[in-house]
């Protein structure tokens, strides 16, 4: 299964696995450096419009710690994730734990993989089961917003 | 416990996601419920138990029947937490396509 949304495409890899891929029109060392250097993730992980990135650390080494804070300008909204590196491949793979609030540990695995230029980078992430990752696929990754409370008695009527 | 970790533990287990299925049709009796399954009917209490506790289900006041019915309201939030993943990112990338280019040009 692969869907396509505003260049973001979904697919799933196993039955606990959500994986996004996009591709950006960059060698795989600009995307890497985008992706690592803190001056440069503050710049674009922001999410819509009105979020700022207060914390934002990065000790790229496996072993090492991340940590990523947001908050809006005036200080309200705060939220924050963190995480340990477990593998650190320069320019081609990045695998992290991530716990975010009281959520269960969740493992990431961002790959890079450059053809002529452009590099894709697909992050996928390990959800709890297959059914949950159905339905988080079923209610708006793969699909678009608003219409999808209406169809969760569908989707739970697949499980 | 979060309220959408409880969703999500409570999603956690066949025997109750096949309970909500079976809901999707509209109300039902524990004895009904209980009817696809081999288990005891204590055993399937217990899971409605969990299920009412995650907000997902809601009961009957009638003693004897006490009837179950399906209550979306914690899946909504499932749904909204996943519109969120999804736009978050979609926004990131979009920044980071701008970002890219200015990285290119002063590489030159």
């Amino acid at each position: 299964m692969t869907t396509t949304k505003f260049g973001t495409s979904v697919t799933l890899p196993s039955d606990t696995e959500i994986a996004m891929s996009r591709t950006f029109d960059a060698p795989a060392s600009l995307v890497w450096k985008a992706f690592t250097e803190p001056e440069l993730l503050r710049r674009w992980l922001l999410g819509p419009d009105g979020w700022e990135m207060p914390i934002c650390e990065v000790d790229l080494r496996v072993g090492g710690k991340w940590r990523y804070g947001w908050a809006q300008p005036d200080g309200s909204g705060a939220f924050e994730m963190h995480g340990e590196y477990t593998e650190v491949t320069p320019f081609s793979r990045i695998v992290n734990t991530e716990h975010f609030e009281d959520n269960p540990p969740a493992i990431t695995t961002v790959t890079f993989e450059e053809v002529d230029g452009r590099t894709t980078m697909t992050s996928t992430m390990t959800l709890v089961s297959q059914e949950v990752r159905d339905i988080v696929l079923a209610t708006g990754m793969a699909d678009g917003a608003g219409r999808s409370y209406e169809r969760l008695g569908e989707v739970l009527a697949t499980l | 416990m979060d309220e959408l970790s409880a969703t999500f533990a409570a999603l956690a287990d066949p025997t109750r996601r096949a309970i909500l299925a079976r809901l999707t049709e509209g109300p039902a009796t524990v004895k009904e419920l209980s009817e696809p399954f081999d288990i005891s009917g204590p055993a399937i209490s217990k899971h409605l138990r969990v299920l009412e506790k995650a907000g997902l289900i809601t009961r009957g006041r009638e003693a004897q029947w006490r009837p179950c019915q399906l209550d979306a309201t914690p899946l909504k939030e499932v749904a909204v937490w996943a519109e969120n993943y999804r736009r978050f990112w979609d926004a990131s990338y979009q920044r980071l396509d701008a970002l890219l280019t200015e990285m290119k040009e002063t590489d030159r």
